[in-house]
């Protein structure tokens, strides 16, 4: 036994035990296969004007005419740049927040109470956006509102008319979108502090290290490939938005659009009205394709800095 | 061990690839087999009832429902289709109602059509873009061949220009939903805070006679709203607008992008008219005098809430009829009037929703017979809405119907009730207990007779300018809530609001209307 485990790790590494392992994840390949392989084929359609009696296949071919609503007004920018900053800021301030909570859940997860906290982390993820949009109401609703009604006056300030002035959103969705998913992001660096080797801080301890030395000498560090894997998979999302987040929370307040609009409310705000199979089509495959090379790009980048930690 | 899980994967997935095609196919197998199934019971049973031949053509009808969708109404069609086997055997056509809610109604028709599963008859919501997609049929010659009775009851009750909104390229593609298409900007108030300031109704005539009455009710009920919108961001000083300028809106009662005002014959932005803002000064003036909720721009609590709580005095909305303030006082318990504040000007965009038949039809002139039967007989339309009388519903007289017994409208075992906007013929259908059956004869009446469009008829073709549309959409709702509810300075959103109209390419669209409407007027001529 220990003979075959020691070739298996010289020489063909991965090759003569990865069947069983791939016939486990047969059924993941599957659901992959079926659910986000064959359904790709259909990214034609976006350059269809489709035509029910004709069909899929026959309608007639209209080039990039579907995309062109996308970039036909200055909103185009907005969108765009409201898009790509929130992202950033999420993927930013989301890292910060999800590596805190987890490296301060590691010294709590040995009390009976730590049950207690990490459940109270999941409770926001698990929260659907409409509800949390009617949170965020019971604080900033303009007559009705705690904020306006108790906050805003113990300081004797003027209550604010939250739903029509952009300048407070920024930073209003900044806080919610933090407050739902850094609890739910923080599991995966949970898990992997809690399989990193004791003995490191037994020793780090025996020479003196403090906690905050032991977290910027050994957590940190060791998270570091993590950290990358999990900012690469959301870069990938970057043109993507919540679409709760941005037209549910608030309210979808006309004055708000400015600093609320992304993509995905353009579009459904835009297209709402025709149904057009071929323009929602075209505008999904956007954010898909610069979605794809923004990864790329990203990971390409890593491996020049530091390339073992890359994904491929 | 790679290659064989590469085939276990393949024949999985071809497995998947088959197992669907069999199950969304549905060209042949549901068709052929009932043809052989019906040659069997051939033997007729005499004592039996009417029998539903089983050869009948099915037509099959995506219904729209607005309540809970029952989960099974096989007794609905069973119903039917005895009635109809019995009524019109040389019809020989057979129902299969399918349920739907507004959510997922456009998308199943969309995927019906698509997959190739049957579906004949719907109610398309905005005609144009189905045709502009080829998904439904013409259907002038369907209607002079099985629509003769359909015909005279639409030209009786709409007026004989009825079929003329539904007539894109020279074809016919709808058939209008048969009921009270005015719908009259109409002041909804509470009598008894009109009565405690003094005020008599007559003497309120349009938005400008309300404010005197308004700074009344704040004296005397500090804590009453003396308006609030009865839909979240829309005062309705729009359509009040239309109806005192006779504002054709050029089929876009939505956003009301490029209109013609009177006879003019041209097409103009009409939030760049002086009257647009004045009225959205007078808002701006209601708003900073607090005549309404702070932020009823954006609010999800609406008139009804208010009311409800006792905290509202006015609104305004668009209402059918006459008697809204009688169905609102049973529903909140206060004492509410209403009365008409502004003509309504009937042009295309008044044109209720139609039933449509698809372009995928087997049968398209089993799918008119059928329409004929849906907008004709009363058995039907209100099985359809109500399902099985003393199980579902029960008759109070001639014209009213109710709720059995202890059920409502969510425990009672079938019920479409809320669709009677989508089924069939309005002075044919039951009516709830309390409404004034004079009130839908009022309703029919006003149809004929209400102020005409002369382009009424004109239907426009967005398909050029959908750019254009999507666009100008998320400019509307940036600016017309908050507009039109007085929360934006107009002195700075309009002409904001202007210049993000023409950026949007507001021009491109009213040229477009223009060259279409002038198209219209020659061949009309």
């Amino acid at each position: 036994m220990p003979g075959v485990r020691k070739t298996g790790l010289k020489s063909h590494p991965r090759r003569e035990h990865s069947g069983p392992f791939l016939l486990i994840a047969l059924p993941g390949l599957l659901y992959l296969l079926v659910n986000n392989y064959i359904p790709m084929f259909g990214a034609f359609i976006a350059f269809k004007k489709l035509d029910y009696v004709q069909g899929l296949f026959k309608s007639p071919w209209t080039g990039f005419d579907n995309f062109k609503f996308l970039f036909q007004t200055k909103d185009a920018f907005v969108m765009v740049r409201n898009t790509l900053l929130y992202n950033l800021a999420f993927i930013a301030l989301g890292t910060v927040c999800a590596v805190l909570i987890a490296v301060l859940m590691a010294d709590v997860s040995r009390m009976p109470a730590a049950r207690f906290f990490q459940a109270g982390l999941l409770l926001p993820n698990l929260v659907s956006m409409v509800i949390v949009s009617y949170l965020v109401y019971a604080f900033l609703a303009p007559e009705t509102g705690l904020v306006n009604t108790e906050i805003l006056p113990a300081f004797s300030m003027e209550p604010i008319n939250w739903y029509s002035q952009a300048k407070y959103w920024p930073f209003i969705l900044i806080l919610t979108q933090m407050w739902k998913t850094a609890g739910y992001t923080s599991i995966v660096y949970i898990a992997s502090i809690a399989g990193m080797d004791a003995g490191m801080y037994e020793s780090a301890r025996i020479d003196g290290a403090g906690k905050l030395r032991q977290i910027f000498a050994i957590t940190l560090p060791l998270l570091k490939p993590t950290i990358i894997v999990m900012v690469l998979m959301s870069v990938g999302r970057i043109f993507a938005s919540d679409f709760g987040l941005f037209y549910q929370v608030p309210m979808d307040s006309g004055a708000l659009y400015d600093v609320t609009q992304t993509i995905d409310t353009y579009v459904y705000r835009g297209l709402m009205r025709f149904g057009n199979v071929g323009m929602s089509s075209a505008a999904g495959l956007f954010q898909s394709v610069v979605g794809f090379i923004l990864v790329l790009g990203a990971n390409s980048l890593v491996k020049r800095f530091s390339a073992g930690d890359s994904l491929f | 061990m790679k290659r064989t899980s590469t085939a276990i994967l393949a024949l999985t997935l071809a497995a998947t690839l088959f197992a669907g095609c069999s199950s969304t196919g549905g060209f042949g197998p549901e068709g052929t087999q009932e043809v052989g199934a019906g040659a069997a019971p051939a033997a007729d049973t005499p004592e039996a009832g009417p029998e539903v031949p089983a050869q009948a053509d099915e037509v099959v009808f995506y219904c729209l429902s607005f309540t809970n969708i029952p989960d099974s109404y096989d007794q609905v069609n069973t119903a039917i289709n005895e009635h109809i086997a019995g009524t019109y055997p040389e019809a020989n056509v057979k129902l299969k109602l399918q349920l739907f809610g507004p959510v997922e109604y456009e998308e199943k028709i969309r995927l019906a059509m698509q997959s190739g599963t049957p579906v004949d008859l719907f109610t398309p919501l905005g005609l144009a873009n189905y045709v502009a997609q080829n998904q439904v049929l013409p259907l002038e010659d369907l209607l002079t061949e099985y629509g003769r009775d359909v015909t005279a009851i639409i030209h009786e009750d709409i007026g004989t220009d009825a079929f003329k909104t539904y007539e894109i390229n020279g074809h016919t593609y709808g058939v209008p939903i048969n009921k009270g298409m005015v719908v009259t900007p109409t002041l909804i108030y509470d009598k008894d805070m009109l009565a405690a300031t003094g005020y008599s109704i007559d003497s309120i005539n349009s938005l400008r006679d309300l404010p005197k009455v308004f700074d009344k009710i704040k004296e005397l009920y500090p804590e009453v709203f003396p308006y609030a919108n009865t839909n979240q961001g829309d005062t309705h000083i729009i359509p009040i607008l239309a109806g005192e300028n006779d504002i054709d809106v050029m089929m876009d009662r939505v956003t009301y992008m490029g209109v013609v005002f009177g006879d003019s014959g041209q097409v103009v932005n009409l939030y760049d008219t002086p009257w647009f803002a004045e009225y959205v000064g007078i808002m701006r003036d209601w708003y900073e005098k607090g005549y309404v909720p702070k932020d009823m721009a954006t609010s999800p609590s609406t008139a009804t809430e208010y009311f409800n709580a006792g905290r509202l005095f006015s609104t305004i909305a668009g209402y059918g009829g006459n008697e809204i303030g009688a169905l609102i006082s049973a529903s909140t318990g206060r004492n509410i009037g209403n009365k008409w504040i502004a003509p309504f000007y009937f042009d295309s965009s008044a044109a209720s929703l139609a039933t449509a038949v698809s372009s995928t039809s087997k049968s398209p002139a089993a799918a008119m017979k059928m329409i004929n039967i849906l907008y004709t007989d009363e058995f039907v339309i209100n099985t359809i809405l109500y399902g099985i009388e003393g199980m579902d519903y029960v008759k109070v007289d001639e014209h009213h119907w109710t709720y059995p017994e202890g059920k409502d409208v969510n425990t009672v075992s079938y019920t479409a009730a809320f669709s009677t906007g989508i089924v069939g013929s309005e002075k044919l259908q039951l009516q709830t207990a309390g409404v004034s059956y004079e009130d839908v004869l009022l309703k029919l009446r006003q149809n004929v007779e209400c102020k005409r469009s002369p382009y009424y008829g004109f239907t426009f073709d967005p398909s050029k300018v959908v750019n254009e549309i999507t666009a100008l959409n998320n400019v509307y709702s940036q600016y017309i809530p908050g507009l039109v509810c007085g929360s934006l300075d107009p002195a700075v959103a309009l002409p904001e609001f202007n210049k993000a109209l023409k950026d949007a390419g507001i021009d491109a669209l009213i040229a477009e209307k223009q060259t279409q409407l002038n198209a219209w007027i020659a061949a009309n001529r």
